[in-house]
């Protein structure tokens, strides 16, 4: 259950619909993609006023004391629109790592800057080896007088290219019973940030930590709880990417039935061929498949003692439903929807992202399993 | 004429010298940075005259018109050692389907004037069928060519032109006459020059970022009578015949995904299973690749069934759709499998990396560089050349008449 009461939720949802309506244009979505840095900062404060950026965090940090679920609508309007500002990244992982580990003072300094607009926290999990398993890492943090010693490397951070801070995973090893995994703050000038753009028009980035020298102030867990806060972290990105999927296969399927419906071939729509029905009913029922996962697993979110079977069900449901309402979408259209012109490539491009991120179908099959 | 195997020996020796010597770097690098049907241009062209000052450019033509004679066995080793060094495939506008039209329909004037271009890749032809309403239903085609004195006037437009911004020539389906069936107003011309006045072309950029296809508007453009291949408005009888080239004579699709499966297997060894196993060992991920293997192993026994069958016998178009139905939609799964297996890096948007002769490095792992361009670009395998529904329907057509 979600922690806002009814009408909040509905007045920030009608707002969320006002802007989107009146500013986002998918032809000069593509102006902001392309220069630097790769969203619109203007967005970015209309975001913080209209108290989006403060949703799921704690009041004294200037938020509305939401939780999770109470940003799904959002990230589904956000989905639907093809929104390129990096709210997942800073918002749902990188400040939702901070509010959920246990350094109260990097939290009160921190999220009440990420709720105003200012700082753009990000998190940095993944590497070479990961394949999808947080906990599956080579990362490290060595003591050193008064502090920390980091080595590694990270990869695909997403909003790494445009973030303020990175809350960086590492193990560190100062337990004789074997390595732990704990979450480190850094600033971005502290270490090597090769950006790059990535193929859905968002931006991601490799770090490479190259004896990074930390104080202690800046470790954000204790006693190898970072491997549960990511956990939790990632599961409820999986929510929030479950969200933003079903509003680009909402956006995608409308766009689909819209074009077969006007597009003649053979001297009629070929909206009335049964083939092209069916398979337009099979992207209705994928969609619909993980719109209903979603409600289902949000519904019981805070009463579950472990997330970990619904968001693996969750994440493998929204990799096969986005791959064939992407995939089916473009089919449909034919050559147009090949082109960069068109919108449609581009939301089938962000499936395919959404699909790759925090593990693939398989990988959460088997975490699924795993939690039977 | 057969040829005995010590005379095969000695021919696959000769085409790896050759290709050892003469597919330079920037050549290697266009066939590896191929990341749909068509390969960077600059260095395919400039592959296709380095073989053709061989002799060796136009290998299914016959000798007459510069083919270099082989027997069958001759032709296979040479694609298998062009497939070995990893050498850009050549494009099949000219040498694979305007080519063998013009020798089929064409007049001796026409033939010796465009053929020796095709073979030595001075020309490069693009192909002018889809219209922006005529996909699929190729038939209604409505770019149409008017008789002026001693000229037609085209007017009207082309897409999914592939590579037109490269093209020095051009063969289209035009609409001559209006009366009967669509099919009937329809004939076939040859442009021999696309810097004529009204003629535009634009380039479109796809999925991955690059211009492949193009648009080409027709604004009162002024081309000879003689341009004209076979009878006027006969043009559907010689696009079907190009159209069964096409589809019967193109490589084996089963041997270029062999090797794509072959460098997925290699690599799935190389990669981690994110728990401290290596891909290939994961039942998951062997299932898959197996699965897709079975799907080449099938689709390489209709394609050898296929290349034994006389070409026009009532079964062989429909099994042609079948090929192309079960090749694309292997080949896409293939694309797909690539892009699981590397993960996230692939992600990574690299236009200055895939660009030939740019020497930009590629961000993460090498491997990784072309796998989501070519499943992107291969979404297109489904829908050009008579997409798959339309081939289906050939198929249901035969079997429920």
């Amino acid at each position: 259950m979600a922690f806002l009461n009814d009408d909040t939720r509905v007045m920030l949802e009608d707002s969320v619909d006002k802007f989107l309506n009146a500013h986002y244009d998918f032809h000069q979505r593509r102006t902001w993609v392309e220069k630097a840095p790769g969203y619109n900062r203007e967005h970015w404060q209309r975001f913080a006023e209209l108290g989006w950026l403060g949703l799921p965090f704690a009041e004294r940090h200037g938020g509305l004391g939401g939780d999770i679920t109470d940003t799904l609508g959002l990230m589904r309007r956000f989905g639907a629109a093809l929104v390129v500002e990096p709210y997942l990244s800073v918002v749902g992982l990188g400040g939702q790592a901070i509010a959920q580990a246990d350094n109260q003072d990097a939290a009160d300094s921190l999220l009440p800057e990420l709720v105003a607009g200012q700082a753009m926290p990000v998190l940095a999990w993944e590497e070479s080896i990961s394949r999808g398993n947080p906990e599956h890492l080579a990362a490290s943090a060595r003591r050193i007088d008064g502090g920390w010693r980091l080595e590694g490397e990270k990869v695909a951070v997403i909003g790494g290219d445009l973030a303020t801070h990175f809350v960086v995973s590492a193990q560190t090893f100062e337990d004789d019973a074997g390595p732990v995994v704990e979450l480190f703050l850094l600033q971005a000038d502290e270490l090597e940030v090769a950006g790059f753009p990535t193929m859905d028009g968002h931006r991601g980035a490799r770090l490479t930590l190259a004896a990074v020298d930390v104080d202690e102030a800046r470790r954000l867990t204790r006693d190898g709880h970072g491997a549960g806060v990511l956990r939790q972290v990632l599961e409820q990105g999986i929510m929030m990417m479950a969200a933003e999927g079903v509003g680009a296969m909402q956006t995608l399927l409308r766009r689909t039935l819209d074009y077969t419906r006007t597009r003649r071939q053979f001297g009629v729509p070929i909206a009335s061929f049964q083939v092209l029905q069916h398979r337009m009913v099979d992207m209705y029922i994928a969609m619909k498949n993980l719109e209903h996962l979603l409600e289902a697993t949000a519904n019981r979110w805070d009463q579950s003692p472990s997330h970990a079977r619904d968001s693996a069900l969750l994440k493998a449901q929204l990799c096969q439903s986005g791959r064939y309402v992407g995939q089916q979408a473009v089919q449909l259209h034919g050559g147009i929807g090949m082109t960069d012109e068109l919108d449609v490539g581009h939301y089938f491009k962000r499936l395919t992202a959404l699909g790759l991120l925090f593990g693939d179908e398989n990988y959460h099959l088997k975490r699924a399993w795993a939690a039977l | 004429m057969e040829t005995n195997s010590v005379d095969l020996q000695v021919f696959r020796q000769e085409v790896r010298a050759f290709m050892e010597q003469e597919a330079d770097e920037s050549i290697r690098e266009a066939g590896r940075k191929m990341t749909s049907f068509f390969p960077p241009f600059d260095q395919c062209m400039r592959w296709h005259r380095k073989l053709h000052a061989r002799g060796w450019s136009a290998a299914s033509w016959p000798e007459q018109y510069g083919g270099p004679g082989w027997s069958r066995e001759q032709k296979r080793i040479f694609e298998e050692e062009c497939r070995v060094a990893g050498v850009p495939r050549l494009l099949p506008q000219g040498l694979g389907m305007v080519g063998p039209a013009i020798m089929k329909f064409g007049t001796d004037e026409q033939k010796s004037r465009f053929l020796p271009g095709i073979a030595s890749g001075e020309d490069f032809w693009a192909q002018g069928y889809s219209e922006p309403n005529a996909g699929s239903d190729l038939a209604s085609l409505a770019c149409r060519a008017e008789r002026h004195g001693d000229h037609y006037v085209i007017n009207g437009s082309k897409t999914w032109t592939t590579y037109a911004h490269h093209a020095n020539r051009m063969f289209l389906l035009v609409r001559t006459s209006n009366e009967g069936k669509p099919q009937q107003g329809i004939s076939f011309f040859l442009i021999d020059r696309l810097d004529r006045p009204g003629l535009e072309i634009r380039p479109i950029i796809g999925l991955d970022g690059f211009p492949e296809q193009c648009d080409v508007f027709f604004d009162n453009v002024e081309v000879p009578l003689d341009c004209c291949l076979g009878e006027e408005n006969q043009g559907w009888t010689v696009a079907k015949y190009l159209l069964e080239h096409e589809r019967g004579g193109s490589a084996s699709f089963a041997a270029q995904f062999d090797m794509e499966l072959n460098r997925i297997r290699e690599r799935a060894a190389e990669l981690g299973d994110g728990f401290g196993g290596v891909l290939s060992d994961d039942p998951v991920f062997r299932q898959r690749f197996t699965r897709l293997y079975l799907e080449v192993a099938a689709l390489d026994a209709t394609e050898s069934r296929f290349a034994a069958m006389e070409k026009g016998s009532p079964e062989s178009g429909p099994m042609s759709s079948m090929i192309k139905i079960t090749a694309m939609e292997t080949l896409q799964r293939i694309t797909e499998l690539a892009v699981e297996m590397e993960g996230s890096p692939t992600l990574t948007l690299q236009l200055a990396a895939l660009t030939v002769g740019a020497g930009v490095a590629p961000e993460g792992p090498e491997q990784a560089l072309t796998v989501m361009p070519k499943y992107l670009n291969n979404r297109a395998a489904t829908i050009f050349g008579g997409s798959n529904e339309i081939q289906r329907n050939i198929i249901a057509k035969m079997l429920l008449g």
